[in-house]
């Protein structure tokens, strides 16, 4: 302890050995210390003016990082320093290796001379004699030349002050090519979706120029597609026709091309480009293209600046599209999420007629004025308005029709832009009579320039009743006008039995039968007039056959008791009679015999038959009209049948539901349909009677046919995904096989109804491939949800027979071929015969 | 349990005992040859010697001593009460899942008070058939595994002491049947029934015990999420069941997710979906008709191979032929009916009445043809194909009995009719129980006779379409008039459906190799069994078995004993996943579970196999269990290996000491 202290003591004077290695010892340090300081200065100044430049902006920040960089420079250095030599052994150790002169007996310098020998004190004294004959023994020691360190200083200078200085310049081009400060990383001010970050080139912006057809008077507008490389809307709505200016932005390293200074392109994207062949050729990143990719359809947009690419189309199609930027070998640097561009058609005018309703019946007491309005609207205007009658006169063959068109007045336009329309039209000033009907309609048509859309409301109908015309016929010979027949109305006959109810208490009994009675016979009358329009065939006014309403009374006496021999005889019916009752009954008098016309019937030749039993061939009325009238001739019998029972009260009821349907029945008869022309293509007379066979082709039917696969590329792609273990190089096929998919649902047609293409899966089947292409495998929750994804966008499948397998049997099959020795019906059974 | 005239016996088969024994005589020779020559024999070293060969022998042989004594054991399974557990006396032996449930452990015996002699926690049954064969057992709780029973085949149960009592399983699936295999676009069927919550259970939280879950309060309705999220509902009956159709979008193996409500856990099903193999149809027909020519679009269009031949006048025709060339019919082919013609299609579309018509032969080379596999379909012919000629004795396998409807009968279809319309609106009810749209037809239905099986019916189950199974072919025949009416309305899905179904049925079916794998979901740490039948050869398939990291596993087959064409291999799925068999070219999938997927299931089958194995017994035997008893000659107890261990040490301890004493190590010389 007490050697050690001394040894390190230092007391001046009192070894001169121990004062040369103290000196030596200090001056090393010095040096040491100077060469080091000078060191982890160069470093730190550099450095700090780097941090200066880069956070200008903010002063707090280049303190802070100064001086985290001088701590940190500071503690390397005081580390270094701390590792000086302090023991004098150590300096004498050094000293031996670089003075050869003191034959490494530097070590006796350090001991004290009273602890040594007396060989040892001579050499020490030697030694001491050496050393001291060195004066630049301190300069000896290793320790970095001052020299170096202060070159190595200078040059830390020169390069923080070429910092400071030239910053400003080599940031901007730093910016400029894509590149960023680290301070500006740290500092959060630029995103990576600034496109700063990033060197490669990225779509930073698509706007588009919506200019909608003129006469939807929309005008211009700017639709901002993509911003920062986000889609700010997902669906755009465009109206058809539209003419579209795509502009898309592309930020990052663009390299100039290989042109010289005067076809360089100027910075600013508005200038338009000096060469007209290839307008792109001369801006920046002229080597890129870009192209707005739908299904497998791609439209090329043409460089118009630095960055700056774009295209005018109209669209007439809804289209799910993404941007994608290429480089000139084709690879795909750049693409934007999807978006569906939604087009919207132009739908025809909406026609509606407020007043007056569907059907309406004129009374000349009320005026012959009839007010019509309606209401009219479109979404992108109204260019004309009229109304369309037509009236028709007249009845059955002699109907005639007229059509007459007229303006609308506009009344008055609702804040909607729904307009509403009328005019009253004066029907005796259009030649409307009794009996005569008005059919009308408003129609509408929008301002499309090229093909007007028409709009018809409903047909309506305004009918003045009245004008009973009588009828002729013409199968009985030459037309002549006959009086009306003289049989009363349905209405008449209600009226006389209302008459009758009403002088019933001054009537005895005997004169209410016969009244009712008469009334009775006009019932029966009019029963067998309407019963002979609808064919059916009576005897004394009963009708026969199915539906017969009189199965429940006597029948008279049959029709064929002609002579023997007379041409009755051979003819099964008597026509005249029929006639005369309006139709010809066999009768239900006499089955056997009944039954054996019938035989007959049936035996007969064709052209001797005539035959009457099938209703549905007399008449030409629709089922529904018929089923109506045999309606209210049961209730005409009905009322007859309580009528000759001296029972008006009863019969009245069913008087006024026959007259009600008789109306209905009227009301249908007349139907008006529109005339629709048919237009045949023209006569090429110069191919005619030419012989020519060449476009007359045999019919020959298909031999081999091709099932087209639905949605094929999404099968193939959710059979890859389901596919847990990949094989090798699967990675690439699955990546290929979710793009196409990706395509195939971006391109698929929605029907009415359908849900529109889920763009979200779009991204979730193109990130996939991306990340499958940069070769990492998809997670499990990443590969179920594009399988839940690309099934929910399956359609149904079409349902085709299949083979089943059969059930398994083996006992059966045992049986069969233990059976199939012996014979059997297989084996009886010849190879071939005749078909 | 009291030990009562026990014999002894070895437990260890011959070769050991025979082995050991030649051992110990050699031994003992060697010993007695040199030792005699040395020195003389020390009989204290014989004895030793002997001694150390006799244990060495018994450690081997493992004598068991034949107890006659009745010994109980109790085994406790999942489903057993705590209640039950206390009353449980004698020796309990546990499986581990059972020990869970009800958080049993060997320490935990003195703090629930049981009066058990002994307690063992045990993974299955295999221990107790190894440490306790033979003895009489008593099952607590819901049983075992199907295939773990033939492990308890030595032992003599106690089936009335093992039924009760129990506790009620946990709501959820405890039927559930589905085919692993499906067609894109067919219909694809599960069906099982739901057991409803247990009233009187406490509620115990989650979705088992959920307290707001109630019968009645929601409609109780099975849902079956496919893999794009797609649900199909199906109410659950007043007996639980469910039947849910659904059909598959695209190719493929699938997993649905099947739940129930109001409770019940989530479970898997698995499906593999397989593109249809399209049959290639003939169709025969006396004169042209819309019918045909709708069909014909319909099959051409998805690719399907279709020959048409239309009789235009007395043996002259007219073709056309879709998709044939595989096939290799020709016109000339087609002129003439040949077994050869017919071989190469898969269903022959006809009438009956045309079928009469044609010659003798004819008709025997489509009989012959149809034995062979043939599908025949007779359409509804302008004739009465029911009564082709009742002289023909060779038609009586064409003729399918008809009933007249009764229109008046028929009320809900009366409704829609004309007055003066002879023919009826007639509707298909299909499997999924929707319904076509009317079409009208003649008022008549197929009469169910006991050769004949319903394919089609209509809403009051009157039957449209039936098929007759003849040999290996089918023949079937249908009402169904104007069928081409559906399209032409707008319905063709229905016009689809029907041709699919009909056609389907009765073509010739597809398979001549085929796999089959076991029913039901699979779990792991279960035996997976697949049966593979090769009608073409009897060698073992070659086949493999694809785990869920795709590799290949050699199967080791084993032959069917009735059936040589059948093979069947066992495996046991360790890893959840889709397992696979490789056969040739064609590969069956499944989907291997979690051990507790499935858990209502697997506890009613289990309660199943134990009343069955309980029906069993009673069935085979007719004796009670003590009766089985008392034939046997008692129970093995094995005698602890640990005695015999220290006897034979004991003894080579005596031969080295007496080794040692004999011969003094010489002292060490000085150094």
């Amino acid at each position: 302890m007490s050697r050690q202290a001394s040894q390190n003591s230092g007391v001046p004077g009192a070894d001169p050995a121990h004062q040369l290695l103290d000196a030596c010892a200090r001056q090393w340090r010095q040096r040491r210390g100077l060469s080091g300081g000078l060191v982890a200065l160069g470093l730190w100044l550099p450095l700090a003016a780097l941090v200066f430049a880069v956070s200008r902006s903010s002063v707090v920040i280049a303190i802070s990082g100064t001086l985290v960089l001088g701590g940190i420079a500071f503690a390397a250095f005081w580390r270094w320093w701390r590792g000086r030599p302090s023991h004098r052994l150590a300096v004498a150790a050094q000293l031996d290796r670089c003075v050869p002169g003191l034959e490494h007996s530097g070590e006796l310098l350090a001991a004290s001379a009273s602890a040594l020998g007396p060989v040892a004190r001579m050499q020490r004294v030697r030694a001491l004699r050496v050393l001291a004959a060195e004066p630049r023994a301190a300069t000896l020691l290793p320790s970095m030349p001052l020299a170096i360190a202060a070159r190595w200083l200078a040059l830390s200078i020169g390069v923080a002050a070429a910092i400071g200085l030239g910053w400003p310049r080599w940031i901007d081009s730093l910016s400029a090519r894509g590149m960023t400060s680290p301070s500006a990383v740290v500092d959060g001010l630029l995103s990576p979706a600034d496109g700063v970050l990033a060197t490669r080139p990225t779509i930073d912006a698509v706007v588009l120029e919506v200019e909608a057809p003129r006469y939807t008077q929309l005008g211009t507008r700017r639709e901002t597609v993509i911003e920062a490389g986000t889609a700010v809307d997902s669906a755009i709505e465009v109206p058809d026709g539209s003419r579209l200016t795509w502009q898309v932005s592309v930020s990052g390293e663009l390299p100039a091309p290989e042109a010289d200074e005067a076809n360089l392109a100027p910075a600013n994207h508005d200038a338009a480009p000096s060469s007209t062949d290839d307008p792109g050729s001369m801006y920046p990143g002229s080597m890129y293209s870009v192209e707005v990719v739908w299904t497998d359809q791609a439209l090329s947009l043409v460089q118009a600046g630095a960055g700056l690419w774009q295209q005018t189309e109209v669209v007439r199609e809804e289209r799910v599209f993404h941007i994608e930027l290429r480089d000139e070998a084709g690879k795909r640097v750049a693409t934007t999420p999807y978006v569906r561009l939604a087009v919207v058609a132009d739908a025809p005018p909406r026609v509606t007629v407020v007043e007056p309703p569907l059907e309406v019946e004129i009374s000349p007491a009320d005026g012959l004025a009839l007010r019509v309005r309606g209401e009219i609207s479109d979404d992108y205007g109204v260019a004309g308005t009229s109304l369309i009658a037509t009236l028709a006169l007249g009845a059955g063959e002699m109907v005639q029709f007229r059509e007459q068109r007229f303006d609308l007045r506009q009344e008055a336009v609702r804040e909607d832009g729904t307009r509403v329309v009328g005019r009253v039209l004066d029907l005796q000033a259009l030649g409307l009579e009794p009996g005569g009907e008005l059919y009308f309609f408003l129609e509408a048509w929008d301002n499309h320039p090229d093909a007007a859309q028409r709009t018809r409301s409903a047909t309506h109908v305004a009918r003045w009743p009245g004008g009973e015309t009588g009828t002729v016929s013409l199968d009985s010979g030459l037309p002549m006008i006959l009086p009306p027949e003289t049989f009363r109305s349905q209405r008449q006959i209600i009226i006389d039995t209302e008459r009758l109810i009403a002088e019933r208490s001054e009537l005895d009994a005997a004169t209410l039968a016969r009244r009712a009675r008469q009334i009775a016979m006009d019932q029966q009358a009019l029963r067998l007039r309407y019963g002979a329009i609808l064919g059916d065939e009576f005897v004394d006014g009963r009708p026969v056959g199915p539906g017969s309403v009189d199965d429940g009374h006597d029948h008279p006496k049959a029709h064929h008791d002609d002579a023997p021999g007379s041409p009755a005889e051979d003819h099964p019916h008597d026509h005249g009679r029929a006639a005369a009752n309006g139709g010809l009954s066999f009768g239900d008098e006499d089955t056997p015999r009944t039954t054996r016309l019938i035989d007959l019937v049936g035996e007969l030749e064709g052209d001797l038959v005539h035959a009457h039993d099938s209703e549905e061939s007399a008449t030409f009325f629709a089922t529904e009209t018929k089923r109506t009238l045999k309606s209210s001739l049961a209730n005409m019998w009905e009322a007859e049948l309580r009528l000759h029972l001296a029972d008006p009260e009863g019969a009245l009821p069913y008087e006024y539901r026959a007259l009600r349907l008789l109306k209905e029945v009227q009301q249908a008869s007349r139907v008006y349909v529109r005339r629709v022309g048919f237009g045949t293509p023209p006569l090429d007379p110069g191919r005619r009677f030419t012989g020519e066979l060449d476009d007359i082709r045999t019919r020959r039917p298909r031999q081999e046919t091709e099932k087209t696969s639905i949605q094929p590329a999404a099968r193939r792609a959710l059979a890859a995904l389901e596919t847990e273990v990949p094989e090798a190089g699967a990675a690439r096929v699955l990546a290929d096989r979710l793009r196409d998919a990706a395509t195939e649902l971006a391109g698929k047609t929605v029907g009415e109804g359908e849900p529109a293409v889920d763009l979200g899966l779009l991204e979730m089947l193109r990130a996939a491939a991306e990340s499958l292409r940069a070769g990492s495998a998809l997670t499990p929750d990443q590969r179920a949800g594009l399988i839940a994804g690309l099934w929910r966008g399956l359609s149904a499948p079409v349902p085709v027979p299949d083979r089943r397998t059969a059930a398994p049997s083996p006992l059966w099959e045992h049986y069969r071929a233990a059976v199939s020795g012996t014979g059997g019906l297989s084996a009886q059974a010849s190879s071939e015969a005749d078909g | 349990m009291t030990a009562e005239s026990a014999t002894w016996s070895v437990l260890a088969p011959l070769p050991w005992v025979v082995g050991v024994v030649v051992i110990a005589l050699i031994v003992a020779g060697w010993q007695l040859a040199v030792m005699r020559r040395r020195r003389p024999p020390r009989v204290r070293r014989m004895v030793a010697l002997g001694v150390l060969i006799v244990a060495l022998a018994l450690l081997a042989m493992r004598p068991a001593r034949w107890s006659a004594m009745d010994e109980r054991i109790w085994l406790v399974t999942e489903g057993t009460t705590a209640e039950a557990l206390q009353e449980m006396t004698g020796e309990v032996w546990v499986l581990e899942a059972a020990a869970r449930s009800l958080a049993l452990s060997p320490s935990s015996n003195a703090a629930a008070g049981a009066s058990w002699g002994r307690v063992s926690i045990i993974p299955d049954v295999g221990w107790l058939a190894r440490y306790r064969p033979g003895a009489t057992l008593s099952i607590a709780g819901n049983g075992v595994d199907r295939w773990e029973w033939p492990v308890l085949d030595g032992f003599a149960i106690d089936d009335a002491a093992s039924l009760d009592p129990r506790s009620p399983l946990a709501p959820g699936v405890d039927v559930i049947g589905w085919s692993r295999m499906a067609v894109v676009g067919a219909p694809w069927v599960v069906e099982g029934r739901f057991l409803r919550p247990n009233p009187q259970a406490e509620p115990e939280g989650g979705p088992e015990g959920d307290p707001e879950a109630s019968p009645g309060a929601n409609p109780e309705v099975a849902r079956l999420r496919g893999p794009g999220g797609e649900v199909v509902e199906g109410t659950i009956g007043d007996d639980g069941t469910f039947v849910l159709h659904v059909v598959p979008r695209t190719a493929g193996r699938w997993r649905y997710q099947l739940s129930t409500t109001p409770a019940g856990p989530d479970e898997t099903i698995d499906v593999q979906v397989t593109e249809p193999r399209m049959p290639a149809v003939l169709w025969l027909e006396p004169a042209p008709r819309f019918e045909t020519r709708h069909v014909k679009s319909w099959l051409i269009d998805e690719g399907g191979a279709l020959a048409v031949r239309t009789a235009t006048s007395r043996d002259r025709f007219r073709f056309e032929r879709y998709n044939v060339a595989d096939l290799g019919v020709t016109e000339r082919g087609l002129a003439r009916l040949n077994g050869d013609l017919l071989s190469r299609f898969d269903v022959v579309v006809t009438d009956a009445a045309y079928v009469a018509t044609l010659p003798a032969a004819s008709r025997q080379v489509l009989r012959a043809a149809i034995e062979g596999g043939l599908g025949l379909l007779l359409l509804p012919g302008a004739a009465d194909v029911a009564e082709p000629s009742a002289s023909a004795q060779d038609l009586a396998w064409l003729r399918f009995e008809h009933e007249t409807i009764d229109l008046a009968t028929a009320a809900g279809d009366a409704a829609d009719l004309a007055t003066d319309d002879p023919r009826m609106p007639m509707r298909v009810a299909w499997p999924d129980g929707t319904v076509s749209p009317a079409l009208a037809a003649t008022p008549r239905e197929l009469a169910q006779t006991s050769r004949d099986r319903p394919v089609l019916a209509d809403p009051a189950n009157r039957l449209l379409v039936t098929q007759r199974q003849i040999s290996d072919g089918k023949v079937g025949a249908s009402v169904v008039e104007d069928t081409y009416r559906w399209v032409l309305e707008g319905s063709a899905e229905h016009h689809r459906r029907f041709w699919s179904l009909v056609l389907g049925t009765l073509a010739r079916p597809r398979s001549t190799q085929r796999i089959m794998a076991p029913s039901g979901p699979v779990r792991v740490d279960e035996p997976l069994t697949w049966t593979v039948d090769q009608p073409a050869s009897a060698t073992p398939p070659d086949a493999f078995l694809l785990d869920p990291e795709g590799r290949e596993q050699v199967l080791a087959w084993r032959q069917d004993l009735l059936h040589p064409n059948r093979w069947r291999a066992t495996t046991w799925p360790r890893r959840a996943g889709w397992h696979g068999l490789r056969v040739g070219e064609e590969v069956a999938w499944l989907d291997v579970q979690e051990a507790g997927a499935w858990s209502t299931l697997r506890q009613a089958e289990r309660r199943q196999a134990l009343a069955q194995h309980g029906l069993r017994r009673t069935a085979l035997n007719g004796t009670a269990p003590e009766m089985e008893r008392a034939g046997r000659p008692g129970i093995p107890r094995p005698v602890g290996r640990l005695p015999l261990f220290l006897i034979a040490l004991a003894a080579a301890a005596a031969l080295w000491l007496d080794e040692r004493l004999a011969h003094p190590a010489p002292p060490r010389p000085a150094s």
